[in-house]
């Protein structure tokens, strides 16, 4: 399944960009997209953290990705 | 009822104090938090994004919890609740409730929440003359990040320096005005 990707904050600085499409097989859960994404982009391993949200709601650990959802990813917030 | 916004436009804290009044009401507290000019010695601009629908909906959350929470006379009144704003880079929030041991505490609750939970980020920025761009230092200045402001600085170091100005367009969802801090969030009941 293709993956749209939205970044904020520093991931947008990681990525270049702030879309990205990302192929995922089928079945694939948000801890495949972590990995996938430090593959891609070995900085993500020097965040201290990083939430992913699933249609605009932080994703539970292993959740389940499917080709339709908004994923956003969302590194420590400051609150405005 | 709770009615939430992101806007642009200045808040102003009359107005939150309007919106929360009420003869029930014995306590409103606001908190206006601003940011620094500074970080770490180096004078610095600011700039917001939000990811704009999952933090409309993370603050409805906040709301929702603080008067859930710190009702203390959930007989009388559903309250407090509160008021979170954001103006040139203050953010202002504002706990109501029957007597003031709640209020404080809601109000506390409820900028705390948004600081951890809420998908607005700030760049603070520093003006580098001689390249003639702004080059990114760190993407929050608060004290209790202040490891992490490190280790995104270190990350920083090692990119290529590119003119901020030139990076690639916002994703529409990102309200991104140039070293402008003038977004307003306000939470309030309706």
């Amino acid at each position: 399944m293709q993956l749209t990707i939205l970044a904020f904050g520093i991931t947008r600085y990681i990525l270049g960009d702030s879309e990205l499409k990302l192929e995922l097989p089928d079945g694939a859960n948000v801890e495949d997209l972590k990995a996938e994404l430090v593959r891609r982009f070995p900085e993500f391993s020097k965040l201290k953290a990083l939430a992913l949200a699933v249609n605009s709601e932080y994703a539970e650990k292993g959740q389940a990705l499917y080709e339709r959802d908004e994923v956003a990813l969302i590194p420590p917030v400051s609150g405005g | 009822m709770i009615d939430i916004a992101l806007k642009e436009t200045p808040l102003d804290i009359q107005t939150c104090i309007d919106y929360v009044s009420s003869p029930e009401i014995g306590g409103i507290n606001i908190f206006v938090g601003t940011v620094r000019n500074h970080t770490r010695g180096k004078r610095v601009l600011h700039s917001t994004e939000a990811y704009e629908p999952m933090a409309l909906s993370e603050l409805r959350k906040i709301a929702e919890t603080a008067r859930f929470r710190f009702s203390d006379r959930p007989d009388l009144h559903p309250s407090p609740d509160g008021a979170v704003g954001d103006r040139g880079g203050t953010r202002g929030d504002c706990g109501r409730a029957a007597h003031r041991q709640a209020a404080f505490e809601a109000c506390q609750y409820a900028i705390d929440a948004l600081k951890e939970t809420v998908p607005i980020w700030k760049k603070n920025t520093s003006r580098m003359e001689k390249f003639g761009w702004q080059r990114i230092l760190n993407c929050r200045g608060t004290e209790v990040q202040r490891g992490y402001n490190h280790r995104v600085e270190a990350l920083y170091s090692q990119m290529p320096r590119q003119p901020h100005s030139m990076m690639k367009p916002a994703h529409s969802y990102i309200h991104h005005p140039p070293y402008s801090t003038n977004t307003v969030f306000e939470l309030h009941r309706t």
